[in-house]
């Protein structure tokens, strides 16, 4: 058994008390939800905080609220087995309780929360390994080293973004709450991201996330197409999530068009998006459109399956994406 | 419409169809879906296993790991680590002595090279031993390694057989081994020089003149990978001095008898001086038909005289533990075009690793365990098992075969479609039939070969007819139209033994309590496949009691009798038949007791659900009865017997696997949609369990099929360690599957029983390839067949 370096932990029982918490500990505190990122990295030393601020006793961390009409609130405790059972998320979000239903094993899911997803670590197969594997390899700059293993001239880190929701969430046009001891501040979930493997996130340190923010469904349809190995268990090595609104005569109005798992940051394919709207969606039109929205997708050899047969089928997992609306009749 | 050409032994079956089969057919207990004896415990987790044995003042040890592929080590610094408060001891190589010994657990002589050494001046993959540290704490441990510092010398390493094999490539190990039983003719090294740990060449007939009467060649290279037992529990032991100052190793085995030995020779104890407890096992597959961790906790404890926990971590077992030898096969076949095989060749290349545990007789059962499967003129079998510098690779479920019939089955499938035979016909006109002799398996007696094995059973045919019925071979189905799924069906048959031929000794002895009921005091080795709870079925069924009235014990080495372990499929066939000579010596002495006191002939008399009968009827006694007049009465004596069990021969169980596959043709993903499992095993003496081991070992091929390889950097490390990034199928990608049993009675089984662990391991593979060329009509050689693989294949279509 790989074993846990030795830490404090802290069980704050409300936002206001962790805001300060976190602030009073900075730098050597992190946050922890479900832990099920948090603590396998923690046993391979990829993190080893002397502080542990447990999220798990705020009530107001599991409250889901509002309506597909008027859009809802998810606080950020909630775990991924409620979103993808919760009814009001599989009518008017489907591709969101797809996408939590996606992650990794049941048991796993009923732990882990949206909160933890969005903000999980950027993953790459020199990465996430063990403390012995990355002594003898010599570490790379993500963790204790200097250089890119999977790039060795890159001066940057390319570790992939391996959150299933992140994408959805894009698509959904979402935003997130973040409360500090400094005040609050709502950022479009796009935002949150950037666009380097060793800081993903814009997220300040002393931030904690509080809730995710849905837009209103109305009028949307969404999709999450997940490529992995197995059935059960494994991160996508591709994500596909589009989010879609058609007018009357099955125009699309808006699309928005994201890839998961190809890049340190979820990638939206704008151009892909433009060349269909206006457009009604037919087997060539979104042939054109996955054909673009696919050299978006520029994967490394640095997760499972090789950097050819992800990029090869990038455009297939896109076609079939948006086909979805195609079979499920997407006018409304 | 048989192969007419097969002849190698000649003679009829020997053993005619005895008083066993009085018995099959009207057992009580036998053949019932009897819970498992460790059910309770097992499944509300009481605390079982080694790693649960708790000691006063245990220490845990750690093992430092090489992270050089191959190096010579010129200096070890322990002095801060054993400053540490808290750390008890630490072992280098210049503290231990130098023995060489094989870890593979096998019966002495091992069979395999004396190439390992506890701890050596030389590492040879990355992950081997350097040192050991035993400290009061885990944390305490693992702070000690990163306190010891080597210096290593690095030598050139070598990962490709191929490369491996060359002149003047690395070579891994010295020829000049001392071991004890050097000269025997594969105890050496075979060829140091070229690293070919050991070398196998099996021949029956001309081969060159039975080819040159073939109207059609086929020929094929197929390789298969590096992969994990991925076992539940990982290895673990505890190791203590007791009262008498003897050294006790509580240990997570499937081989206690043959660790004890081992044990005493590397450490340089008399065997008397070591007991080995083997607990509750959560699983092994093979990788604990070896001594790991024994030495290292015990050479731990005799140094700190405190006892010593050591335990794997997952990491530890994904590159220092054991794995399945990857192997390259080339097979070429000639057949008559009236579907008649006339000769089949196999020639392997394994991949040992660094050391060569179990090399020679994987290696050797690629060819030995596989090729028999089929009638022909001549065969030719050719294996080299190769030293690189990656991890150990050894015993592993299957034990060689599943890589034989890989290539085989495939091969098969591919001859028959040459043939425009269906696969099915092509197998029932050529496959081996009951009363043949078994051409792998030929001895030279006063100048005259024969064959020395015998298929005294063989269900094939059955598993064959009753597995297509359920399946529907040969019925349409939905083939899809590839935008984008199609489908496409797929079947293969295999063979396996009973325990190993001449090599094996098991068996009980069973001991009479005053209230009727016996405790069993057995050697097998229950490693969660239920081998307690099967043998006291046998041991329940031969003493004409219920279950209930049976006490397991297993196995201690004080206290079981000697058993060569759990392996080879051996445990019902070898040690059930030896704990039913026990049951029958033992009731024999109750029977003669009764006798006397009922006045009637021990002969005439029987046992049925503990009453002791007479031939007018159930008589007043009960065995409880006799039990006490022994133990307080007139009679005094306790009742007591010892039954063994060994042959020189290993009945075969056979299986044929069939499946349906759905291939999406954009993605090359293969899903697996129905599995027809179906297996002769000569009796099932627990159908659950039996249906058990079928299951088990079809999902765990279905593994082999798809997705798992253990994959190495140039370096020669791991890359992926864990179960994240090593592919285990998961229940969602488990087909929906039928398990038939057959029963083919073999008469020199306890009731009938072949075996059943193994054999189901060695279908799927094969079967999922046929599929996908039914499917797509594209030939995957290689395993894992992955969606890449697929898709490039499709590609060059
Ligand atoms: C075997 C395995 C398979 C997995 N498979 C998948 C998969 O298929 N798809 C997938 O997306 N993920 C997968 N995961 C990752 C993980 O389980 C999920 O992403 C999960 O949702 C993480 O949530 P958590 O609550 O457990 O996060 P934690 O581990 O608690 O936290 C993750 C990170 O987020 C931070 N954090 C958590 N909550 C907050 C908050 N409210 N405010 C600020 N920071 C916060 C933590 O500090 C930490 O850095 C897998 C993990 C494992 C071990
Ligand atoms: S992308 Fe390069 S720097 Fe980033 S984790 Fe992988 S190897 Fe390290």
């Amino acid at each position: 058994m790989l074993r846990l370096p030795p830490f404090q932990y802290l069980a704050p029982k409300n936002l206001a008390e962790a805001a300060h918490m976190l602030s009073q500990e900075g730098e050597r505190a992190m946050l922890v939800a479900g832990g099920t990122d948090l603590y396998p990295n923690m046993k391979r030393r990829q993190f080893t905080p002397p502080v542990l601020i447990g999220l798990r006793g705020i009530p107001t961390f599991k409250n889901i609220s509002g309506s597909a009409e008027e859009g809802m609130h998810i606080g950020a405790g909630v775990t991924l087995t409620t979103l993808a059972e919760h009814p009001l998320l599989l009518a008017h979000y489907p591709a969101l309780a797809t996408a939590a239903g996606s992650v990794s094993t049941p048991q796993l899911r009923n732990v882990g929360t949206i909160g933890g997803n969005l903000l999980l670590d950027t993953r790459c197969n020199y990465y996430n390994q063990t403390e012995f594997w990355r002594h003898s390899i010599g570490y790379c700059m993500k963790k204790d080293g200097d250089i890119c293993l999977v790039a060795p001239g890159s001066p940057r880190c390319w570790a992939i973004s391996s959150a299933d929701t992140a994408p959805v969430l894009v698509s959904l046009g979402a935003s997130v709450r973040l409360v500090s001891v400094r005040g609050e501040r709502i950022v479009p979930v796009q935002d949150l991201f950037r666009d380097d493997g060793i800081h993903p996130y814009t997220k300040a340190t002393d931030e904690i996330l509080s809730e995710v923010i849905l837009p209103s469904a109305t009028g949307w349809q969404s999709v999450y197409l997940k490529l992995r190995r197995r059935g059960s268990f494994d991160f996508p090595i591709l994500g596909v999530a589009v989010s879609l609104s058609a007018s009357e005569d099955g125009t699309v109005s808006e699309v928005r068009i994201v890839l998961g798992a190809v890049a340190s940051y979820p990638v939206v394919a704008k151009d892909a998006a433009t060349l269909l709207i206006g457009q009604r969606l037919t087997p060539e039109t979104i042939e054109a459109a996955s054909t673009s929205a696919a050299r978006r997708a520029k994967p490394l050899d640095n997760a499972d399956l090789t950097m050819n047969y992800r990029k090869q089928v990038a455009t297939v997992y896109i076609r079939r994406a948006l086909s979805h609306f195609l079979n499920s009749n997407y006018i409304k | 419409m048989d192969n007419e050409y097969y002849e190698p032994g000649g003679g009829n079956i020997a053993d005619a169809a005895h008083q066993h089969d009085r018995q099959v057919g009207r057992t009580r207990v036998v053949g019932q879906k009897k819970r498992r004896v460790d059910a309770r415990p097992l499944v509300t987790g009481a605390p079982v296993y080694a790693a649960e044995f708790e000691q006063p003042n245990m220490l845990h040890a750690r093992i430092l790991h090489s992270p050089h592929a191959h190096a010579t080590i010129l200096h070890i610094d322990t002095s801060k680590a054993l400053a540490l408060a808290g750390v008890r001891a630490v072992l280098t190589h210049e503290d231990l002595p130098r023995v060489a010994h094989s870890t593979a657990g096998q019966p002495y002589p091992e069979s395999s090279p004396y190439d390992a050494y506890l701890l050596d001046r030389r590492v040879r993959y990355v992950g081997d031993w350097v040192a050991f540290v035993a400290a009061e704490t885990p944390a305490i441990a693992e702070e000690a390694l990163s306190l010891i510092t080597v210096e290593y010398e690095l030598l050139p390493a070598v990962f490709d057989p191929m490369e491996a094999m060359r002149d003047g490539a690395p070579q891994l190990h010295e020829p000049d081994i001392t071991h004890p039983n050097s000269g025997q003719h594969f105890g050496d090294i075979y060829d140091a020089a070229h690293n070919i740990a050991a070398h196998e060449v099996i021949t029956y007939g001309d081969f060159d003149s039975a080819m040159s009467e073939a109207d059609i060649v086929v020929e094929g290279e197929y390789s298969v990978p590096f992969i994990s037992h991925t076992v539940l529990e990982p290895h673990v032991c505890v190791a203590y001095l007791d009262g008498y100052d003897r050294l006790i190793v509580v240990s997570s085995t499937q081989v206690p008898y043959h660790t004890r030995r081992q044990l005493a020779a590397v450490l340089q104890l008399p065997i008397s001086r070591i007991r080995v407890v083997k607990p509750r096992v959560g699983g092994g597959f093979g990788s604990k038909q070896e001594m790991l961790l024994e030495p290292v906790a015990a050479a731990l404890a005799l140094k700190t005289r405190q006892p010593v926990r050591i335990e794997y971590s997952r990491q530890e077992e994904f590159t220092a533990g054991r794995f399945r030898h990857p192997v390259i096969l080339r097979m070429r076949s000639g057949v008559r075009r009236d579907g008649t095989l006339l000769a089949i060749s196999m020639h392997s290349i394994g991949n040992a690793g660094a050391y060569g545990t179990h090399s020679f007789t994987v290696t050797r059962s690629t060819g030995h365990k596989t090729l028999c499967l089929y009638r022909a003129k001549a065969y030719l079998f050719r294996a080299d098992a190769v030293y690189t510098n990656l991890p150990i690779t050894g015993a592993m479920r299957g034990y060689g075969a599943p890589q034989g019939f890989f290539a085989l089955e495939s091969h098969i499938d591919e001859i028959a479609r040459r043939l425009n035979m269906d696969p099915l016909e092509f197998r029932r006109k050529n496959h081996v039939q009951k009363g043949d002799w078994d051409p792998m398996e030929m001895v030279e007696e006063e100048g005259v070969w024969r064959s020395k094995r015998q298929f005294r059973s063989c269900g094939l045919p059955q598993c064959l007819e009753k597995g297509a019925a359920a399946f529907g071979w040969g019925q349409p189905f939905e083939r899809g139209d590839g935008k984008p799924i199609r489908r496409g069906h797929g079947m293969a048959t295999a063979m396996q033994g009973s325990g190993v031929a001449s090599f094996e000794l098991g068996g009980a002895s069973i001991k009479l309590n005053e209230d009727g009921s016996f405790n069993v005091m057995t050697g097998a080795t229950d490693i969660g496949q239920g081998s307690d709870t099967i043998l006291a079925q046998i041991a329940a069924e031969a003493l004409g009691v219920d279950m209930d009235k049976i006490i397991m014990h297993s196995v201690d080495t004080d206290s079981s009798v000697f058993d060569y372990g759990s392996y080879a499929s051996s445990t019902t066939y070898i040690s059930g038949g030896g704990v039913k000579v026990a049951a029958e010596l033992v009731q024999k002495q109750v029977l003669d007791v009764a006798g006397d006191l009922l006045d009637c002939a021990p002969e005439d008399m029987s046992i049925v659900d503990s009453v002791i009968y007479t031939p007018r009827g159930p008589s007043h006694l009960r065995v409880a009865d006799i039990a006490n007049e022994t133990l307080y009465g007139k009679h005094r004596q306790q009742i007591m017997a010892k039954g063994d069990f060994w042959t020189d021969d290993s009945p075969a169980p056979f299986f044929a696997q069939f499946v349906e596959v759905e291939v999406d043709t954009e993605t090359g993903r293969v899903r697996v949609t129905k599995a027809v499992n179906a297996l002769d095993l000569g009796k099932a003496i627990n159908p659950a369990l039996a249906s058990g081991q079928v299951e088990g070992a079809v999902a765990m091929a279905l593994g082999y099929a798809l997705s798992e390889e253990v994959k190495f950097d140039d370096q020669g490390r791991v890359r992926n360690a864990g179960f994240v990034d090593y592919k285990v199928m998961s229940t969602l990608d488990m087909p929906e599957m039928t398990t038939i049993l057959v029963e083919d009675t073999e008469y020199t089984g306890p009731f009938g029983a072949k075996s059943a662990g193994e054999v189901p391991t060695n279908g799927m593979a094969p079967a999922v390839a046929n599929a996908i060329q039914d499917a797509l009509g594209v030939r995957i050689r290689s395993l894992p067949i992955t969606p890449e693989k697929i898709l490039q294949a499709l590609d060059e279509l």
